[in-house]
């Protein structure tokens, strides 16, 4: 009956009514088929509907153990990123450490570059012919950096940032007044800390453990150079498929990757985002009283400097593994790799970099579209729109990417070989950024003001661009940003699709350093990050050129 | 403005879906800086435009398979033929024969067309001759030196699942020891191995550099990726028989170009092409080729005789084996 | 048809709460009409549904179930754009990244008309509302006040057949919320449109409406011109909402045209005018509701109650006092004051109302 009204309602609205259904097709489409894909595909081994998969996944070595493997990764990467989240945040929002701002920064590095640049630094340092350990230590330590420990270290720093980020907002949003009655009720400061600040966290605790969690799960490119016999899920299902060409088994790990995944997924969202009992204030505290003794700070300060050490001297290598000539062998500074990139690397840059350039607007368009109406209008299977666009964001890039080459391979959709296919892959893998970015930031703006331009005779396609979007736009260029970002970096995905046509240059840098040729990898690595500054800095003066603000500016000065 | 951008997307469409001209579309497992050598070749002496996907072999029969109602390449060019041998038990090769393809020896070629080697190479050990004299040990002969203490932990190579070169150690393994045995003698091998690459070529670099001392690889990588880059490496073959493999190439079934696959066929097997291979130290198949010096030829070599198609029927079955008993066994 | 050019009936409007478990009605049910050139106001206090019944005539909620007609005919399943109302905000929701003119000229820009024209309406608008010089201001650079009177210039300048005014003077200051009740009150006496207010302020209400609808928890409890919601409240719940209210209980003892005689506690026997449609009955309990403007001082023994004074404030214009009896607290105000003598603090006092500002409620 209300169903009935509200699509009476869209009927009389027929822009939105198309764009509705538009909308539907391509998320159906481009994210729940090629999932379907995967799915059957583990179940119809030779044809037929069978189970065989999945019994051999559950008794077989070779596939128990890369389960047992991902998830006590998973789990380690975890708790440890978590921790050093927590610290890291407690420091600059509550310590106040000096140079907050900068540590901050330095921080979402990992978050920005390629995936495996942290594990090319990590055998730069410590591989065979790692610095440290051949050079500095001669040998003298065995460290086997190729393994669960490496993957630990690497993936802690890679990932680490993401919790750093969530618990720095739940830390900013407490009240102070509630450490401050605290205090003032006569509980010493460690004593607020574990009754009053810790419970509070909690929620934002869990969620960055299920989120980082779901990230090392689904981590590719560092496993996929750094893993020697520690077998993980995504490593283990791409070269089901590519190496031994048992797709249905690589669909089968797919899903058995796809789990636990989706689980997190759904306990953070719609579980624990219920629980949530911050208030928001945004008002920092200026009593006296909470400001920690001295030693507290100094502890932190270092500890904040240790993380950011590392982060440099991991970045730092790479850099400097750039200009080497031959990596362990020939430390001589060296222009070559940079010429080699420019020139036989050139055409995998130009593809990612026109690649990731149309893609990019359509997933920034589309996913603030979406978050639009799933924010303002009512329309039956609402909330499951708003759910599946936010889907590729809990599924690991190897199930996505195995969807796809299984998916578009064959009638109705055949894209294999064609850009489109990496297009499309880089809009729907990344158009939650996009639809989370749009819904937060509608969440900010007064719906009275499209209400207003509704009431004022405008349908809501035309609110949507005249108002909207002019409001939206800071919201746009960082989901723009992102999704370039994204795209160019991609890899778990993308490895399946890439064709002798469109080539990317995250799989050009993994055959290089397949090939130990890593001081190759590591120019074309900084190739890649000086790239996404560029576009970094572009987009900030496009947002800056473009939002209204700067226009009221300009006006009335 | 909106207007602006949509066009300006929708040209770029067009522009990426678009061109085509004549393009022939490639697959080929050859090293990344090797098959630049013979297209580019090809492309200027026939005006073709060549555009290529570089995977190492394994890789490669999976995507001709997972591309079998579509496929988006017309030739396979390089490559172990126990591959393309599988390939044809699956039904994803069309054949080719001709009078270039006539010239080449029955022992390597596919009797019935569906492929034809152009080159030929063996199985060799790669060792780094600093770190074997630190370690006061002679480079291996046999397959059984790589079983010394002083190598434990110095050696690697590839899964045979991923790369040609591994699975024809392990198809020679299998030939020269029987397959139990062949099985046995790897278990104790894998206790001496650091790591495995994915691709065959990798672990040569790798011994160049020093990582490990000791690589299991095809001579020509070896003496290519390895001696003429000038890394300290020193090329031996175990006294036992070694393994070999024929490089092949083939049409794929159902491809877009097979009349432009076709002319690289011959233009491959033709003696230019040929001549070609002394780059990478390959042995050619067309007798009247030229051979380069420091290359390793067929009569120098001690090989056992191969079954390819038994090696090549039987290569799931084998792999799993391994995987089970090897890489997971412990 | 009918007399009505906006009508709302029987609407029903339902929320589920955010836990998801429970509904809330938020509209039960409410039907009501307003005639072309009227001002309506819906009145209540908050969460008793005012908005969200002008927000469902707006177009911006879907109603659950029951109709909503605009010049006869039913509206329902129009969305905001297509219907012919305008509204004003609570929020004023301008367009921040336009100035005045961009804000106000927004609406008239789709609708087909020429440069000049917008410009002619945009700056006749502006005079009208006061604001005349400032179309190059951005709502950011307004006061309160002007952002208000921006608000209401764009509603007004698509010559909408129906004004809806959602509080719209709740964000100002008390000086200025006075200000611009009367200016209101001339601009749509000026233009005839015909509109609905909401408002949780009765003073607001009183003065600015044709008739007063009092809502509470999403019903309408009482449909009447001011005056007559003023001079018979319909209970207890809208004779203390609307002005100040003492109650007396009593009980109702005889009919007699249409008055009612009510017995009070201490037995005096109190002649009371009902209205027309009353549904009172003999021996009912009754409150009577007894306004402090209509107080005056008696001797305790001549008035219908007595006690003493327990508070006595004198501001000059009037007087304002507490008396405490048996039957509870009264407060009396006196309008100028200095022509009678006022009772001192603690004096034993009666009390006597003016029947003209005494009506009868239920005592639930």
């Amino acid at each position: 009956m209300y169903m009935g009204r509200q699509l009476k309602r869209i009927w009389n609205e027929p822009v939105l009514f198309i764009l509705i259904v538009s909308i539907w097709l391509l998320l159906a489409v481009f994210i729940l088929y090629p999932l379907i894909m995967v799915g059957m595909k583990s179940l119809q081994p030779k044809g037929a509907f069978s189970l065989d998969v999945y019994k051999d996944l559950f008794t077989k070595k070779y596939f128990r153990v890369p389960l047992f493997n991902s998830l006590k990764l998973g789990a380690s990467v975890a708790t440890i990123g978590v921790l050093i989240g927590y610290i890291f945040a407690y420091a600059i929002v509550k310590v106040r450490v000096p140079l907050g701002k900068f540590f901050r920064t330095i921080a979402t590095f990992p978050i920005v570059s390629p995936p495996f640049v942290i594990a090319l630094a990590a055998i730069l340092l410590f591989g065979r012919n790692g610095v440290i350990t051949h050079r500095i230590l001669k040998d003298a330590l065995k460290i086997e950096i190729y393994g669960f420990w490496g993957l630990l270290i690497v993936e802690t720093l890679a990932y680490f940032p993401t919790a750093f980020m969530t618990m720095e907002g739940i830390l900013m949003s407490i009240n102070p007044d509630l450490e401050e009655a605290s205090l003032s009720l006569k509980a010493g400061k460690w004593k607020t800390f574990w009754k009053v600040t810790l419970p509070l966290s909690t929620p934002g605790i869990l969620a960055s453990w299920l989120l980082v969690f779901s990230q090392s799960m689904a981590d590719f490119g560092n496993p996929l150079i750094l893993s020697g016999n520690y077998h993980v899920l995504s490593v283990s299902a791409y070269l089901e498929i590519t190496g031994s060409y048992r797709i249905s088994y690589g669909a089968g790990l797919a899903i058995m990757l796809l789990v636990p995944t989706l689980v997190a997924f759904v306990i953070q969202k719609y579980w624990l985002s219920r629980k949530s009992y911050v208030t928001v204030t945004g008002k920092p505290s200026s009593m006296k009283a909470l400001e920690p003794k001295r030693y507290v700070k100094v502890l932190f300060t270092f500890v904040v400097l240790l993380l950011v050490a590392t982060v440099f001297l991991f970045y730092g290598t790479v850099l400097y593994g750039s200009f080497t000539k031959l990596w362990g062998v020939n430390h001589t500074l060296t222009l070559e790799n940079y010429r080699y990139a420019f020139d036989s690397g050139l055409r995998y840059l130009r593809d990612t970099v026109i690649l990731a350039s149309i893609a990019t607007p359509i997933c920034g368009i589309l996913g603030i579209m979406i978050a639009y109406i799933v924010s303002r209008k009512e329309f039956p299977t609402k909330r499951f729109m708003e759910a599946t666009s936010l889907l590729t964001f809990a599924v690991p890039g190897t199930v996505v990417g195995i969807g796809y080459l299984l998916a578009f391979n064959q009638k109705p959709l055949v894209l294999t070989g064609t850009a489109l296919i990496i297009i499309f892959l880089f809009i729907f893998r990344h158009l939650p950024v996009g639809v989370q970015n749009g819904v937060a930031a509608l969440y900010q703006i007064d719906r009275s003001i499209e209400e207003a331009s509704l009431d004022l005779g405008y349908n809501s396609y035309q609110t949507f661009w005249k108002v909207t979007m002019p409001l939206l736009m800071p919201a746009f260029f960082t989901a723009l940003f992102y999704a370039f970002v994204k795209s160019m970096t991609a890899i778990s995905a993308v490895i399946f699709v890439v064709s002798g046509k469109w080539n990317l240059i995250t799989v050009r840098i993994l055959g290089s350093v397949e090939n130990s040729d890593l001081a190759q990898a590591a120019a074309l690595s900084y190739v890649l990050i000086g790239v996404i500054i560029l576009a970094m800095l572009i987009l900030r003066w496009l947002t800056v050129s473009f939002s209204y603000q700067e226009k009221i500016r300009r006006a009335t000065a | 403005m909106k207007r602006l951008l949509l066009v300006s997307f929708l040209v770029c469409i067009f522009f990426v879906m678009g061109l085509s001209k004549d393009v022939l579309h490639m697959y080929t497992a050859l090293d990344e800086n090797e098959w630049p050598i013979y297209v580019k070749a090809f492309e200027e002496a026939t005006g073709i435009d060549v555009q290529v996907v570089r995977m190492s072999s394994g890789e490669l029969l999976a995507r001709v398979e997972a591309e079998a109602n579509n496929p988006q390449a017309s030739i396979w060019f390089g490559g172990p033929a126990v591959d393309q041998i599988a390939a044809k038990k699956k039904g994803l090769l069309a054949p080719y024969i001709s009078d270039m393809t006539k010239m080449v020896q029955e022992a390597f070629k596919d009797p019935d067309g569906y492929w034809v080697g152009f080159y030929f190479g063996a199985i060799g050990f790669a060792s780094n001759s600093e770190q074997l004299e630190e370690l006061g040990v002679d480079p291996p002969t046999s397959w059984y030196d790589l079983l010394k203490p002083e190598f434990k932990g110095r050696i690697s190579l590839a899964y045979p699942y991923t790369s040609g070169t591994a699975y024809t150690v392990l198809a020679a393994l299998v030939a020269i020891m029987g397959e139990d045995e062949a099985f046995e003698y790897w278990k104790q091998l894998h206790q001496q191995i650091h790591h495995y690459n994915k691709s065959g070529s990798a672990c040569v670099t790798q011994v160049g550099l020093g990582e490990v001392t000791v690589g299991i690889a095809f001579a020509h990588d070896i003496v290519k990726k390895g001696i003429s880059k000038g890394y300290p490496v020193v090329l031996t073959f175990p006294k036992e028989p070694t393994g070999y493999e024929i490089g092949a190439m083939s049409l794929i079934k159902g491809g877009p170009e097979p009349e432009l696959a076709q002319k690289f066929i011959d233009w491959m097997l033709s003696v230019d092409a040929q001549n070609l291979m002394e780059q990478w130290y390959r042995i050619p198949l067309n007798p009247e080729a030229e051979v380069a010096p420091g290359s390793v030829k067929m009569e120098d070599v001690n090989v056992i005789p191969m079954d390819f198609v038994y090696f090549g029927k039987e290569k799931d079955r084998l792999i799993e084996r391994w995987k089970e008993e090897i890489e997971y066994g412990f | 048809m009918t007399e009505y050019f906006v009508e709302a009936r029987n609407l029903v409007k339902e929320f589920k709460e955010p836990g998801g478990k429970s509904v809330v009605k938020a509209v039960n049910n409410i039907s009501f009409g307003v005639k072309k050139g009227e001002l309506v106001t819906l009145l209540g206090p908050s969460g008793c549904g005012k908005t969200t019944t002008l927000r469902l005539i707006g177009g911006f909620e879907i109603a659950t179930s029951g109709d909503v007609l605009i010049d006869g005919s039913v509206v329902n399943d129009q969305p905001p754009n297509q219907r012919p109302t305008g509204m004003v905000f609570q929020s004023y929701a301008l367009f921040p990244h336009m100035n005045v003119f961009g804000n106000i000229a927004y609406g008239l820009k789709n609708k087909g008309l020429s440069r000049d024209e917008i410009k002619k309406k945009v700056s006749h608008i502006l005079s009208v509302v006061g604001l005349q010089g400032l179309e190059k201001r951005y709502p950011g650079q307004l006061s309160g006040g002007q952002q208000q009177r921006v608000a209401l210039a764009r509603a007004l300048v698509i010559e909408p057949k129906v004004l809806l005014l959602d509080e719209p003077l709740s964000n100002l200051d008390a000086k200025l919320r006075e200000q611009m009740r009367v200016e209101l009150k001339k601009i749509q006496n000026r233009l005839k449109i015909t509109s609905i207010y909401v408002t949780h302020d009765q003073l607001e209400a009183m003065t600015l409406s044709d008739r007063v609808i009092v809502m509470k928890d999403g019903l309408i409890i009482q449909q009447d011109a001011p005056e007559m919601i003023y001079r018979f409240p319909k209970n207890k719940f809208v004779a203390s909402f609307i002005g100040k209210a003492n109650f007396l209980p009593a009980e109702i003892v005889a009919f007699k045209e249409n008055t009612c005689h009510a017995r009070l506690n201490n037995g005096k026997i109190v002649e009371i005018q009902l209205r027309d449609n009353h549904n009172f009955k003999i021996n009912q309990k009754i409150l009577l509701v007894l306004r402090p403007e209509g107080g005056k001082f008696t001797s305790p023994s001549q008035g219908i109650i007595s006690g003493s004074v327990t508070t006595r404030i004198y501001t000059g214009a009037n007087a304002f006092f507490e008396v405490t009896t048996e039957d509870g607290t009264f407060s009396v105000e006196i309008q100028n004051p200095l022509s009678l003598r006022l009772p001192d603090l603690n004096e034993n006092v009666g009390l006597d109302f003016d029947r003209s500002t005494v009506s009868v409620v239920d005592r639930e």
